[in-house]
């Protein structure tokens, strides 16, 4: 069996932008009080009365040519079980350099512990055998789907050949593992 | 239309990233201005025999550890996890400009301290020989590889000058940074200052003639640089435009054509020509207005920098 590919896709469809993942996700992995590992974005677009509207819930791309990686000078920003980018805390010195590097705004630091922080799609979960992060648990209307790229049974292989899909900032070559369903 | 509405409000992220602040300008300032010594100091070593140069010119390198410390020291004070800092040293990471920098930085120390110790007058030798017996017998090591350190002088101050620029050039999120113009013009601003400083000190007139001439050559190369590296980013994609527009016409704009381009290229350099056609000397108000003006490009870059990310191609 190969390795996983670990991926997370958001439907925009049925996101309902309730940021029940934000609170989920903090309550979780004790995000920093005033931080946020993932936070929902409303794009709208037309000119009214033509409007449309689209939710997504977004957080780190886990890219799999991680600009964040490849800033980082002391191998504290790495890539870590099925390709996600993880950053281990006694490696960090707080330079920044990731945080510059990322075109999302996905890193920030931790006022706690001086380390760069984000989402690390709750490695902790998975490690430990749960097949969901905590996001995809508490989502009210299951917009958020996570799994193995690599497995083409599971949910998100799936949804990705069955329905049309993007990712934030195409152009910036960084070839992110975070999909929207259209 | 399109409006984007975000719930995120991350600190120093949003609205706009500000990760970067006073520190790091002022050690890429000081880096430069390092790189510069490094170099001009390097090749008058090469070129001219110690008898030929001014005592003042020789003791110029002592400078170097000297900025080179503060340079890491506020690289020390930009770090959020400061009690981390050993972990630049226990890696060297190829693909990272920054572990690159790192490491040069830490060459430095002994490449200049030993070509300081190369270039320091006789007198200094023994004065300094009385209290601390190990300097004599180091300055004659050096003075047996003195050529050998110009040169690695001069290799060791181009790196870093170039580095100054290539650590923010590598970002594709920073479109303002991300161009392979950044690092050179930042090595002409590093060799300007340099010569700059050099004005500060007591040179020789001749010496002083020749960082005049210096200066004008490296403030013009600067300039043409930096024109270059404009054009270079309002031709490129939407992104780069965006960035751009700040320095022509944006918030930033008053203050980089103000202080970079008129105070710190044009007065020195209309200066320099006055200077000459007058047969008088370059003086330290010519040094001032250079050292303000590479200041403030760097502060402004990287203020600027942060402000203009990549554009969503949906906008």
């Amino acid at each position: 069996m190969s390795e996983p590919r670990y991926a997370m896709a958001v439907d925009t469809r049925t996101c309902v932008g309730c940021s029940a993942c934000v609170i989920g996700c903090k309550e979780e992995n004790d995000v920093a009080p005033q931080f946020t590992r993932d936070w929902v974005t409303t794009d709208t677009r037309g000119a009214f009365p033509e409007l449309r509207m689209e939710l997504r819930s977004e957080r780190c791309n886990h890219c799999e040519d991680a600009p964040c990686v490849r800033a980082c000078p002391t191998g504290s920003s790495h890539y870590g079980p099925g390709g996600t980018v993880q950053i281990t805390d006694v490696k960090c010195s707080g330079c920044k350099a990731c945080i510059t590097a990322c075109p999302y705004g996905a890193r920030f630091v931790d006022p706690r512990s001086k380390t760069v922080d984000k989402c690390t799609f709750c490695m902790h979960r998975i490690e430990a055998g749960k097949e969901t992060t905590s996001c995809q648990e508490i989502c009210p209307t299951e917009s958020i789907l996570f799994g193995d790229l690599n497995d083409p049974h599971s949910d998100i292989s799936k949804a990705l050949q069955r329905r049309v899909n993007t990712t934030l900032l195409p152009g910036a070559g960084t070839k992110p593992m975070h999909f929207y369903l259209k | 239309m399109l409006e984007t509405w975000t719930n995120r409000d991350n600190a120093a992220i949003d609205p706009t990233l500000h990760a970067w602040h006073g520190e790091v300008a002022g050690d890429l300032f000081l880096a430069a201005i390092v790189a510069g010594i490094m170099v001009l100091t390097g090749i008058f070593a090469l070129r001219e025999g110690p008898d030929r140069r001014s005592r003042a010119l020789r003791l110029v390198p002592w400078l170097l550890p000297v900025l080179i410390s503060l340079c890491l020291l506020l690289l020390w004070l930009d770090l959020a996890n400061k009690v981390n800092a050993f972990r630049f040293y226990l890696v060297f990471r190829p693909q990272t400009p920054m572990s690159w920098g790192s490491w040069i930085i830490l060459a430095v120390y002994p490449v200049s301290a030993l070509f300081a110790l190369s270039e320091m007058p006789v007198d200094l030798r023994e004065r300094f020989g009385k209290a601390f017996g190990f300097i004599p017998r180091l300055a004659a090591w050096a003075d047996g590889r003195s050529r050998g350190l110009a040169r690695a002088s001069v290799l060791l101050g181009t790196a870093l000058g170039l580095y100054t620029g290539v650590v923010l050039s590598i970002y594709p999120a920073r479109p303002l940074w991300n161009s392979a113009l950044l690092p050179l013009v930042f090595l002409s601003s590093g060799l300007a200052c340099a010569s700059a400083c050099f004005l500060l000190t007591r040179l020789s007139d001749a010496e002083r003639r020749i960082c005049g001439r210096l200066n004008a050559t490296f403030l013009g190369a600067h300039l043409v640089l930096l024109a270059l590296w404009l054009v270079d980013l309002a031709v490129g994609d939407a992104s780069r435009h965006h960035a751009v527009e700040l320095l022509m016409g944006g918030s930033y704009t008053a203050a980089f054509w103000t202080l970079v381009v008129a105070l710190g290229i044009a007065v020195p350099l209309t200066g320099e020509l006055l200077i000459r056609s007058r047969r008088t000397l370059p003086g330290p108000a010519t040094a001032f207005f250079i050292l303000v003006g590479a200041f403030s490009l760097r502060w402004i870059l990287i203020s600027a920098g942060q402000h203009a990310g990549v554009l969503s191609a949906m906008h």
